[in-house]
């Protein structure tokens, strides 16, 4: 019914207006094709209104009854799938080695008797006659002469209780820390609702828009705190429901993080999902060339549909918007420096074939604190009303001579002691020369969002250390293969290992030398940044009696 | 020479007027209506005699029409049969021909065969296209009007993304989306929960087939690999028909039963 053809009324000759549906599909004229004026008269359409406005006709909401009989036929009584033996041993090898890697997909999933191959445990019978036939119990070949039960007494029963009980404690600790607080009498404080950001049934309302519409689905992370910033559920769910669609991992902002550890994180995370690096900016990206080609590999597996989605999706403020105006070279998106300026979900034409879609920012709700949420850049640092207890977290997690030279100050005794001082240098004063804490807590929170204060989390320590690039399943060496997917797929691990052995630029000033070539003295700067604070110590007791002088 | 014949004399000389052969054929063709104003305004006697002819040519005209219709097949035989070939006792029977035999043959196979591919849900209640769509209204000013919402259960297979926003003219929610359907098998009077593979024929039209849309008698295809079914060739079974039984709309779940 939408593609009825309209009366001819130019026979001859050439369309008399743009919206002419008597058009040659000529593709040399570079002109609308037939289809396309359909389309865009289809926009127009309007329900057809009387003089007193009710509504005559509209399309596709007529009142007509169709005709509901189904004839009788022998075909319905058929069967429609059948599958050979050697068939399915065939399908089952094929199956067993190439789904167990994340680089592989199968395109035509209808046409493969999946439930025949994989055996599901719900449907695993309980075996009763086997363990204990019959006759064994019953009739004149009895064996057994009392019932097997679990234990023969009460005592017995206790015992094995009590060992249960103590294997599901041990199993379970986190519960046991639950009831430790409900015996204490105390309840974990109420949070306020500005610490929810990003859980709302209305943004998962736009996330699960945006899956549903997108073959590719991009998470883009934080390259300060990739793991941090990861969505497991969403990984999860398109595992489980949605497997073919394809996850990719972008580490952004990758100019605020040093080399060696962009490169480890991208050597943890492509065991994964196929991982790359990005530092969006329109002018002076990085990533770009990657990305795009990884797009166009996507769009060449997916070479049966007209054009592909890809979905933007990750934690607030990684940048999601950012990097679609990086694509495009111009901005499209709406982007600000402060979580939540996305908010509903946005179409973007990449190329003809590639669409790009762009997602607010989803949390998935989990045992996070509240100075851990601030610290992602979740909430927004202006509403904050105690912005001064997350200080001492920051000062912590920050090494000690990147705040000297972000804020000018040597030394400070504990995070109080460093408010007071930079409110008097930075003159964040009240009435009666009163320090603002406030005010001060929030500008570091505001440079720690944007980027001036250098912090990152350190890759997990690999023992092997071989320069060689590790994408998993896919054979380098195979060279001849007539696959076309796994040709793509193919392409896709060389972009990522070309990526990987490309320097990645780091920005001005950020870092000290030791800190970008010394990788192994890095590994723990939780430990430095401890020592670092008893320094101050000795030099405050030093200074102490000049003072009282 | 004989008089009015002059008619036909100049005719030969200098032919017909122009038109006269269309005015004649129009001419007969109005006789049917002439004849029917003369039978219905004639009036006494004149009008009994008028009627009484009319009478006698239409039955006649009947009786020609079916002497023309009437089969040479099932026409009584005519045979001379010769004294003595037949006994006395079967001279009051008529005789037929065979082909009256093959004809009552073919009939009652026919009639046995009417009901054995019947589906279940012969016929089911028709749903109209503003029950199965809701507009959907768009845009900044809330002003187009050309989306529609699909108000029923739907299937969309495995491999499914929804279509870009300027081409995507049907929604298809997905909490109306199924995967999964009560089958009952008709003779083992058991359920099971089986897997959709598609939707094949959807009784209120072939566009909501097209959109795998799931009403009431909608025939629909199951993965039966969990049932054991084998061919008589050794095969395995993993797809076959059933059909729908009740509104999955209304309830939530998608009862069948298995076509075998």
């Amino acid at each position: 019914m939408a593609k009825k053809k309209e009366k001819k009324v130019n026979v001859s000759g050439k369309p008399k207006h743009s919206l002419d549906v008597n058009r040659s599909n000529d593709a040399k004229k570079e002109s609308r094709s037939a289809a396309t004026v359909r389309r865009l008269k289809m926009y127009n359409t309007r329900p057809v209104r009387d003089r007193k406005g009710k509504v005559l006709s509209h399309e596709l909401q007529s009142k007509e009854l169709p005709s509901t009989r189904i004839q009788p036929d022998r075909r319905w009584f058929g069967n429609t799938r059948v599958v050979n033996q050697k068939e399915l041993e065939f399908f089952r090898e094929e199956l067993q080695s190439r789904m167990s890697s994340n680089y592989n997909v199968i395109l035509k999933e209808k046409k493969l008797p999946l439930s025949l191959l994989n055996d599901h445990q719900k449907q695993a019978r309980v075996h009763l006659l086997d363990r204990e036939p019959f006759q064994d119990a019953f009739g004149p070949k009895t064996k057994r002469k009392r019932p097997s039960l679990m234990a023969a007494d009460y005592e017995s029963l206790l015992k094995k209780a009590d060992g249960s009980q103590d294997a599901f404690e041990q199993k379970y600790g986190s519960s046991v820390s639950a009831e430790a607080n409900d015996e204490d009498g105390f309840r974990d404080l109420v949070r306020h609702t500005m610490f929810e950001k990003g859980q709302s049934k209305r943004i998962w309302g736009e996330l699960y828009k945006v899956i549903d519409s997108s073959d590719v689905v991009v998470q883009v992370l934080d390259a300060r705190d990739p793991q941090g910033t990861r969505c497991y559920h969403l990984e999860k769910h398109l595992k489980e429901n949605c497997k073919h669609k394809h996850m990719v991992l972008l580490l952004n902002k990758c100019d605020l993080v040093p080399a060696w550890a962009t490169k480890g994180w991208l050597r943890v995370l492509s065991k994964e999902f196929p991982t790359l690096a990005f530092h969006a900016n329109i002018n002076k990206s990085f990533g770009k060339g990657s990305l795009l080609s990884v797009l166009r590999q996507f769009a060449r597996l997916k070479r049966d549909k007209q054009a592909i989605s890809v979905g933007f999706v990750g934690y607030p403020n990684v940048g999601k918007s950012s990097v679609i105006n990086t694509l495009r070279t111009k901005n499209v998106c709406k982007v600000a420096p402060i979580p939540g300026e996305t908010k509903v979900w946005q179409y973007i034409t990449l190329t003809k074939r590639i669409f790009l879609i762009d997602c607010p920012g989803v949390v998935y709700h989990n045992n996070d604190t509240e100075t851990d949420v601030v610290l992602k850049g979740v909430v927004r640092v202006t509403n904050l009303k105690d912005a001064a207890d997350h200080i001492g977290e920051v000062l912590k997690r920050v090494k000690k001579e990147h705040l000297e030279r972000a804020y000018k100050i040597k030394e400070w005794d504990d995070e109080n002691d460093f408010l007071l001082q930079l409110c008097k240098s930075s003159g964040k004063l009240l009435k009666g020369g009163e320090p603002d804490l406030m005010t001060a807590a929030k500008m570091i929170l505001h440079d720690w969002q944007r980027g001036r204060i250098p912090f990152f989390v350190s890759p997990p320590r690999v023992e092997d250390l071989s320069e060689e690039p590790n994408v998993n399943g896919v054979d380098l060496d195979d060279s001849v293969d007539g696959n076309e997917a796994s040709a793509a797929m193919k392409a896709i691990a060389d972009v990522l290992s070309s990526q990987q052995q490309t320097s990645v630029p780091v920005q001005n000033d950020l870092y000290s030398e030791n800190e970008l070539k010394g990788e192994a003295a890095d590994q723990y700067p939780n430990t430095n940044a401890n020592e670092d604070i008893l320094a101050p110590d000795s030099n405050t007791s030093e200074e102490d009696p000049t003072n009282v002088s | 020479m004989p008089q009015g014949d002059y008619i036909e004399r100049h005719r030969r000389d200098y032919g017909y007027r122009l038109d006269h052969f269309e005015r004649k054929r129009k001419k007969e063709a109005r006789q049917v209506h002439k004849r029917s104003a003369i039978a219905q305004k004639a009036l006494g006697i004149k009008g009994k005699m008028i009627a009484k002819k009319n009478y006698a040519e239409k039955a006649q005209m009947k009786k020609t029409l079916a002497m023309h219709e009437e089969s040479s097949s099932r026409r009584k035989t005519d045979d001379n049969v010769q004294d003595g070939a037949v006994p006395a006792y079967l001279l009051d029977r008529d005789n037929t021909t065979r082909a009256k035999v093959l004809s009552n043959t073919i009939k009652q196979k026919r009639k046995e065969k009417a009901g054995k591919w019947d589906v279940p849900l012969p016929k089911v209640r028709p749903v109209a296209e503003d029950e199965m769509f809701k507009v959907v209204r768009t845009g900044k000013r809330k002003t187009k009007q050309w989306k529609r919402m699909v108000t029923k259960a739907t299937f969309v297979g495995p491999g499914f993304t929804r279509k870009p926003p300027k081409y995507e003219r049907f929604i298809r929610p997905t909490g109306l989306r199924f995967t999964k359907a009560h089958v009952t098998h008709p003779e083992l009077k058991c359920t099971f929960n089986l897997e959709l593979i598609g939707v094949k024929k959807n009784p209120n039209g072939p566009m909501y087939t097209s959109l795998g849309v799931i009403t009431k008698g909608t025939i629909i295809e199951v993965n039966v690999s969990e049932l054991g079914l084998v061919t008589p060739a050794g095969k395995v079974v993993w797809g076959k028909y059933a059909q729908v039984t009740n509104n999955p709309e209304n309830d939530g779940c998608i009862n069948a039963v298995l076509l075998v």
